[in-house]
């Protein structure tokens, strides 16, 4: 289904390290969650902070999804609370062929990515007919 | 800060102990790294000589799904984030997302004007601003030479 990149190696991701997003400090990895059934595999990716319009999500060269967000919050100086720090958000997913990468739809809304890949009609799950 | 210890950082600090008995760290993970355990949601504090805004990370949230007070010093940060409706006919193959009731309570450790508070949404970033009552901000003494 989906695998994550990061799992198979510093020389995979290299192509598209966080560093490469603009340069401008660290890149964070965005909380996931992944959900599959028959039709589609969708992904609810928390972008905080980010707007509409700055999400790239693209397909490299080996057809991997690549989720890269800049961040529109703006650090304030006199910190006395820090639990979480701003920067760009980086991550990666490997998308079995069972999937159509032609037809992915994204959308994000109040910081929360949607992303839908629908399964080729040819993978779709069958109820096979047992003759009696 | 005008008194020894501050709060803040002494919960901070507590906070951090905790975590790192339970394994985690602080704030969010850099990529690759492993997951810090935090109570969700993130929350960042920040004070000049006017206010205190607390911001808090609540992607996928609006206004209405998120219960702000403020009593007697105390913060509260409240609400529920529920997974979307289309996923309840679906499998999930990864989780990392914080989900159901959450509450954030931080303490406000400046006297603040309760009925001047105000709060707003932005990008699944919440900002809550406390303006401080007039006796908690600075004041210059001009000191006369004679």
């Amino acid at each position: 289904m989906a695998e994550e990149l990061e799992k198979r190696g510093k020389q995979t991701i290299s192509s598209t390290a966080p560093e490469s997003i603009g340069g401008a400090g660290p890149a964070f990895s965005p909380d996931v969650d992944i959900y599959v059934n028959g039709d589609k595999l969708l992904f609810l990716v928390d972008l905080p902070g980010v707007r509409k319009g700055d999400v790239s999500i693209v397909l490299d060269e080996q057809e991997n999804l690549v989720i890269k967000a800049p961040t529109a919050f703006k650090e304030r100086q006199g910190t006395t609370l820090r639990q979480f720090r701003t920067g760009d958000f980086f991550r990666a997913f490997q998308i079995s062929r069972d999937y159509d990468k032609d037809k992915i739809e994204a959308n994000l809304d109040n910081g929360l990515l949607k992303i839908v890949v629908p399964r080729k009609e040819e993978s779709k799950p069958r109820a096979i007919k047992i003759n009696a | 800060m005008l008194w020894g210890i501050d709060p803040w950082k002494e919960l901070e600090r507590m906070k951090s102990d905790l975590d790192g008995m339970l394994g985690g760290g602080t704030g969010r993970s850099h990529y690759g790294a492993p997951k810090p355990s935090m109570s969700f949601p993130l929350t960042n504090a920040y004070e000049n000589k006017d206010d205190i805004r607390v911001v808090a990370e609540l992607p996928g949230l609006t206004s209405d799904s998120v219960n702000i007070m403020f009593n007697d010093g105390i913060l509260t940060i409240a609400g529920k984030r529920e997974a979307p409706s289309e996923v309840r006919e679906m499998s999930a193959v990864r989780r990392e997302r914080s989900q159901g009731d959450f509450e954030k309570i931080i303490e406000i450790p400046v006297k603040v004007e309760s009925d001047k508070i105000s709060a707003s949404f932005e990008n699944g970033i919440l900002t809550v601003v406390l303006p401080k009552a007039e006796e908690a901000k600075p004041r210059q003494i001009t000191i006369e030479v004679k």
